[in-house]
C-alpha cells in the first residue's frame, strides 16, 4: 500500500475526529457555558419583553463571531506546548490535512453548530417562557442577513486561523492586537499619502478639495471599479491567501 | 540477569548455557531456548545472544535445525566438559597458581586442602 | 534507513551544535547515543524526527528529507521524548484517536504490553505517574510498528524493575527491520541492550563501533599497576588497582564498560580510535 503524501481523506477524517476527541471535554464545558448563559439570557428577555427575542440575533452573532475567533486561535494549541507539539508534529498527516483539518473545524463544523444552537436557544426560549411558536424569532435567526453574516465570519477567521498557526502562545489576543496595529498602519499610509498630495494643492490655491473636483473616470474608477475589485478580493482570495500562508506557516514550524 | 565484569557478555551467557547441559537440565537432542527468548530472559540485545550461539556452534555443542531452531548436539555433554575443562585449565588455573605463589602455597598443600573440602561436602 | 549528510545546526546563529556530522544507521540495531550534557543528543534525535531543521546538510529517513515531514516518512518514525504532557483522556481513546494513523499497528503487540507494564487501558493518561506514562507511550510507540524508533533518556524516571522491564521487552519486539537510537547518559541501565555505541562530542561523531569490533579491539581490565613503559589508552583510578582501556593484543574478549569507554572516548579519541585501525 503506497502512502500518500499530499493528501488522503481517511487521514482528513481521522486527524478532524483526533482534534475534536481529544478534547471534547473542554470543548463541551465551553459551549455549555456559553450557550448556557445566552439560553439564561434568551429566557429573561421572552418572558420579560417577548416582543423583542428576535432582536437577540444580534447578540447571538457577536458572540459566535467572537467565540468562533477564540475557538480559531486555539485551533493549534497542541502545537504550542512544548511537551506535546512532538505528537502532533510527528503524526503520520501532510501539511495539507492539518490545515484543512483545521479549517473545517473552524470555518464550517463551527458555523454549522452555532445556527444551530442559536434556533435551539430560541425555540427553547419560545416554548418555555410563552408557549407559542411565533415564527419571528426563527426567521431572525435563519435571515438573509445571518447567511450574509456567516459569509464574513467565514471569511475573517481566516485570519485568526493564520494566528493560530503562527504565534506560540496568547494567539487570540495577539492577532486582535496584529490587526489593530496593521489597521492604524494602512490608516496612517493613506492618511499622509491624502496629506501629501492634496494639502500643497489646497494651500497654494486655496481650493477646497472634494468630490466635485473628480472627473468622471475618477468617479468610476472610485465608486465603481475599485468597490468592485475590493468585493472579488475579500469573498474570493482573502481567505485561500491566509490559507496558504497558514499551510507554509505550519510547514516551516519547529519545536 | 546480573552479569559479572570478567569476560564478555555473550561469554557469560555460553557458560550459563554450558551449566545446564552439564547439569542435566538440557538433555543431548534437546530443544533449546530461542535467540529471542534467551535475549528477553537475559535481557540483552538479541545480537549478543545470537553470538553466543555461533559460539557454541563453532564448539558442536548446539547445533541449528533450520527454521526450527537450536538443539543440544548429540555429544553435547562430552563437548560441553571439553570445552569447560579447556576454560578452567586456560583461564581459571592459571588464577589459582598466580595466587599459589603469593601465599607460597605448594601442590602438596592443595591435595591436603582437596581431600579436607570432599570430607566436608561429602553429601554433594 | 537513515543517512545524516553533512549536518550543520545550531540554535542561533553565533552558536554551532553540529558541525558537517555524518552518521548512517541501519536496521536490526540498538544504537546507544551517548555525549556529555549538551552535546546534542535530543537535537540529533530531533533533526531525525524533523521537528527542527538543518542549518545545512540534511536528514533522509527511509528516503524522505525529515525536515519535509510527510506522511510515509512519519509513519516509520516513533519519537518518545524524555518529557512530555499527555492529554486528559483514556488509554483506549487515545488509541482509537491516534492508531488508526499508522497502518501498520499492531493492536496484539499493544495489548501484550499493556499487560506486561501492567497498565489498564481505563486508566486516564494524565492521572499516570511519569513512569506510567513513559511506559504506554513506549507500548504505543512499540506497537505503531515504526521502523524507526527514538528514544530520549527512556529508563528516566522507571523504577529498578520497570528498567528491567524496558531491555525484555525491547529484546523481545524489535524485528530485523526496526533499528532504534537509544540517548542516554544512564549507561548502566542499558550497557547490555546497546549495540553499537555512537559517541558525539562538540558538534560531531567521535566514535561508532559494534560491540564486536569494541571486544576486538579493546580489553577493558582491572589492572594492579600503571607500568611506565606500557601505558593502557585510558584508566581510572579504583578499588585495587585501575580499571583501564588496553589495545587487546591477548585476543581475549573481556566484557566492555561502557562508563569506561565513555570516558575513554572523551579523554583520548584518538587513542581509542587508532586501536580499531590496526
Amino acid at each position: 500500500m503506497e502512502t500518500n503524501n499530499i493528501f488522503n481523506i481517511r487521514r482528513l477524517y481521522l486527524l478532524i475526529r483526533r482534534q475534536l476527541l481529544s478534547n471534547a471535554t473542554a470543548l463541551l464545558i465551553a459551549f455549555g457555558a456559553v450557550a448556557g448563559s445566552l439560553l439564561v439570557i434568551s429566557l429573561f428577555v421572552a418572558y420579560f419583553q417577548p416582543a423583542n427575542l428576535a432582536g437577540l440575533t444580534g447578540l447571538y452573532f457577536t458572540v459566535m463571531f467572537i467565540g468562533g475567533y477564540i475557538f480559531t486561535s486555539n485551533i493549534f494549541a497542541e502545537l504550542h506546548q512544548s511537551q506535546r507539539s512532538y505528537q502532533y508534529l510527528t503524526l503520520p498527516v501532510s501539511i495539507t490535512e492539518r490545515v484543512l483539518s483545521a479549517w473545517i473545524l473552524t470555518a464550517v463544523v463551527f458555523p454549522l453548530i452555532a445556527i444551530l444552537s442559536m434556533a435551539l436557544i430560541v425555540f427553547i426560549a419560545n416554548l418555555v417562557m410563552n408557549f407559542t411558536f411565533d415564527m419571528e424569532p426563527f426567521q431572525s435567526v435563519f435571515s438573509p442577513l445571518s447567511w450574509a453574516a456567516i459569509k464574513v465570519y467565514v471569511v475573517t477567521q481566516s485570519v485568526f486561523l493564520l494566528g493560530a498557526a503562527y504565534f506560540r502562545k496568547n494567539n487570540f489576543l495577539k492577532t486582535v492586537l496584529s490587526l489593530f496595529v496593521i489597521s492604524m498602519v494602512i490608516q496612517a499610509i493613506l492618511a499622509l499619502s491624502a496629506w501629501a498630495i492634496f494639502s500643497p494643492l489646497s494651500e497654494t490655491g486655496g481650493i477646497q478639495i472634494g468630490p466635485q473636483h473628480m472627473s468622471e473616470q475618477m468617479e468610476r474608477l472610485f465608486l465603481n471599479y475599485i468597490p468592485s475589485v475590493a468585493r472579488i478580493i475579500f469573498w474570493y482570495l482573502f481567505a485561500p491567501f491566509f490559507l496558504v500562508v497558514t499551510w507554509f506557516s505550519l510547514k516551516e514550524r519547529q519545536v | 540477569m546480573e552479569f559479572n565484569d570478567s569476560q564478555a557478555i555473550y561469554l557469560q551467557i555460553a557458560d550459563h548455557f554450558c551449566d545446564r547441559i552439564l547439569k542435566k537440565q538440557w538433555k543431548e537432542g534437546e530443544k533449546i531456548p530461542s535467540i529471542r527468548d534467551t535475549a528477553v530472559m537475559m535481557e540483552v540485545n538479541p545480537n549478543t545472544v545470537v553470538r553466543t550461539f555461533n559460539f557454541l556452534q563453532d564448539r558442536d555443542i548446539i547445533f541449528n535445525k533450520r527454521g526450527i531452531g537450536y538443539f543440544v548436539a548429540e555429544d553435547g555433554f562430552k563437548k560441553t566438559l571439553v570445552f569447560k575443562k579447556e576454560s578452567f585449565v586456560n583461564e581459571d588455573l592459571p588464577k589459582v597458581f598466580h595466587t599459589m605463589d603469593v601465599l607460597k602455597l605448594r601442590t602438596a598443600d592443595l591435595e591436603r586442602y582437596y581431600s579436607m573440602y570432599k570430607e566436608q561436602n561429602v553429601n554433594d | 534507513m537513515v543517512q545524516i549528510e553533512n549536518l550543520s545546526f545550531g540554535y542561533t546563529r553565533k552558536q554551532t551544535l553540529f558541525d558537517q556530522l555524518v552518521l548512517e544507521l541501519k536496521p536490526g540495531y540498538i544504537y546507544g547515543l551517548l555525549g556529555k550534557n549538551g552535546a546534542g543528543k535530543t537535537t540529533l534525535l530531533k533533526v531525525i524526527a524533523g521537528l527542527v531543521f538543518p542549518r545545512e546538510g540534511r536528514s533522509v529517513v527511509s528516503g524522505y528529507e525529515s525536515r519535509q515531514r510527510v506522511p510515509a516518512c512519519l509513519e516509520d518514525i516513533c519519537l518518545i521524548p524524555e518529557e512530555y504532557h499527555m492529554p486528559s483522556i483514556r488509554i483506549d481513546r487515545y488509541v482509537s484517536l491516534n492508531a488508526p494513523f499508522y497502518k501498520r499497528f499492531d493492536h496484539d503487540k499493544l495489548a501484550w504490553l499493556m499487560k506486561e507494564f501492567q497498565l489498564q487501558s481505563a486508566q486516564k493518561l494524565n492521572q499516570l505517574s511519569f513512569g506510567q506514562k513513559k511506559k504506554f507511550l513506549l507500548a504505543f510507540g512499540l506497537s505503531t510498528s515504526a521502523r524507526l524508533l527514538l528514544m530520549d533518556e527512556p529508563t528516566n524516571g522507571l523504577d529498578i524493575p520497570s528498567k528491567s522491564q524496558f531491555r525484555r521487552v525491547i529484546a523481545a519486539s524489535l524485528t530485523d527491520e526496526q533499528s532504534v537510537v537509544i540517548s542516554t547518559h544512564q549507561v548502566r541501565d542499558l550497557e547490555t541492550l546497546i549495540d553499537p555505541v555512537i559517541i558525539i562530542d562538540e558538534g560531531k561523531i567521535i566514535f561508532q563501533q559494534g560491540l564486536e569490533q569494541i571486544s576486538s579491539a579493546l580489553a577493558f581490565e582491572t589492572i594492579p599497576e600503571i607500568k611506565e613503559n606500557f601505558q593502557p589508552i585510558y584508566y581510572e583510578e579504583g578499588l585495587g588497582g585501575y580499571t583501564a582501556i588496553l589495545p587487546n593484543i591477548k585476543g581475549k574478549d573481556t566484557k566492555m564498560d561502557l562508563e569506561l569507554l565513555f570516558n575513554g572516548v572523551i579523554a583520548n579519541t584518538r587513542g581509542i580510535n587508532h586501536a580499531f585501525k590496526s
